[in-house]
């Protein structure tokens, strides 16, 4: 009974970070302190735990070659990038698709978890997939209706302020298998824009488009369709990164010019510094350095401190 | 081994994005646990992730070798998450709502169950840590980093990471004491 079971000395003994002489008299306390015994177990219990949390490779694999194509088309200029990286690159981007899948499982399933009871919400499983198959938007009404299967065909109508219509919505943009389907979702989005609130997990896939849709005519619609969406109101963090990153890092020319413009009409601000010095000073289209540059001048970044 | 990584990492310096795949993928495990240590089992991993390639080849050329890649590469990848943490906890109030609602969290064979039960519990547990304690804790136990070289990565001096490492210890031996006498 003549031990101090002091716990921070137990801690570092099982972490091994304690000296060799500090270390043996923890040990022998570990050994002969039946109390010491119980709370290094307990020590070692939770040093063992399953901390980190099981992934998916599909996603990882995507992840690294989504990484890559932002590599290739941001340092072409500075690295050159050999034909063994294209191909791994090539490798890599096959699992983009289930990626887009299983987003929009994982956001659909919350949506439709948190949503206090529309009709969809109802009748879905959290999990389910919807298989979204057609998308059609009525000028004379200005609401929009869409079909999907689960199980069998259905269709809800209305505009943005609903919340099934959104959900659905969501779940078309993150639709993978389908550019179609995609394409039509942002059409209806922007068209829908001006007749209820943003929905954030609405606005959330749209960005999930700008960051990794592959297809640049789907990329550039969702950077309007996100212009559209926030004529009236604040443009959120994350869209504004994705424009930002979009004008760093985009190839085609006619997306960087619509991050830009969508950039310029939502109050940009000094924190957007850095990436739109980058742009004048690097960007290959003059129309676009020139935005740049006119927008830094609006935020109040003299010309002069670019270097 | 060493002689390898090093020839690796001269040849993606000079701009060989092959030598920087093989650097990448050889290290992809131990980067992705350092991540989804840190925020969990959440879409927002793959981003990390994704920003933390991103930003290593950026910084590449300026790599010194005064440590292992994978240690630098980690540091990149620790402190994306870390930020990327304090962006999700101002913008979504309950975390672990989230989290129940990945699917395959609840559709375990039974004989996985109980693990899969004490992989929720913990998950549960680390939420209860502040960022910076919950990177530590799994920076030590997951990696088996020395806290001196923990420090170096999270900009810290050794003895504040021990306090880190102190203060989630005790508070995870308090949340998960349940799953500990289950034992
Ligand atoms: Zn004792």
């Amino acid at each position: 009974m003549n031990c101090e079971h002091e716990l921070e000395q137990l801690i570092l003994f099982q972490a091994g970070e304690l000296q060799e002489k500090e270390a043996d008299q923890v040990r022998l306390q570990v050994e002969t302190c039946g109390d010491c015994r119980e709370e290094f177990d307990r020590i070692a219990f939770l040093a063992d735990a399953p901390l980190t949390p099981e992934l998916d490779k599909e996603a990882i694999a995507a992840a690294r070659a989504m990484a890559y194509a932002r590599i290739g088309s941001s340092w072409r200029h500075r690295f050159r990038v050999l034909a063994d990286g294209l191909s791994s690159l090539a490798r890599g981007l096959r699992p983009l698709p289930e990626l887009a899948l299983g987003m929009a499982l994982i956001a659909f399933g919350y949506v439709l978890g948190n949503s206090g009871g529309g009709d969809v919400a109802s009748e879905l499983p959290a999990t389910a997939i919807v298989d979204v198959h057609g998308i059609e938007f009525d000028e004379a009404t200005g609401r929009a209706t869409v079909r999907y299967d689960r199980p069998r065909s259905r269709a809800v109508t209305g505009n943005l302020g609903d919340q099934a219509v959104a959900s659905v919505l969501q779940a078309a943009l993150m639709n993978g298998d389908d550019n179609g389907i995609r394409m039509h979702a942002l059409k209806t989005v922007r068209a829908l824009a001006s007749s209820g609130t943003p929905e954030s997990d609405l606005s959330d896939a749209i960005v999930g488009l700008v960051r990794t849709e592959q297809q640049e005519g789907l990329r550039l619609r969702a950077i309007w369709a996100l212009d559209a969406l926030y004529e009236s109101s604040t443009l959120p963090e994350a869209a504004r990164e994705s424009l930002l990153s979009v004008l760093t890092s985009e190839a085609g020319d006619g997306v960087r010019i619509a991050a830009l413009n969508t950039l310029m009409a939502h109050e940009p601000s000094r924190r957007d510094a850095v990436a739109l010095r980058q742009v004048v000073s690097g960007d290959s289209n003059p129309y676009v350095r020139s935005g740049a540059a006119r927008t830094l001048e609006r935020i109040g970044v003299p010309l002069e401190q670019l270097n | 081994m060493e002689s390898r990584e090093s020839s690796w990492i001269e040849q993606a310096q000079r701009g060989d994005a092959g030598a920087f795949d093989r650097l990448v993928q050889a290290n992809e495990g131990q980067v992705l646990r350092a991540i989804g240590g840190i925020l969990g089992r959440c879409p927002e991993v793959y981003d990390v992730y994704q920003d933390s390639l991103v930003s290593a080849f950026t910084k590449l050329p300026s790599f010194r070798q005064e440590s292992t890649f994978s240690t630098w590469l980690t540091r990149i990848a620790v402190n994306r998450a870390l930020n990327q943490r304090r962006k999700t906890r101002n913008a979504r109030q309950d975390p672990l709502e989230y989290a129940d609602h990945i699917p395959g969290s609840e559709q375990d064979a039974s004989g996985a169950m109980e693990q899969s039960e004490l992989r929720r519990s913990t998950e549960r547990a680390l939420e209860s840590l502040s960022e910076r304690e919950r990177a530590v804790f799994v920076l030590k136990h997951t990696h088996g980093y020395k806290l001196r070289e923990i420090g170096s990565m999270l900009g810290c001096a050794e003895g504040t990471v021990k306090n880190y490492l102190f203060r989630a210890t005790r508070k995870l031996r308090v949340v998960l004491e349940p799953a500990y006498r289950e034992l």
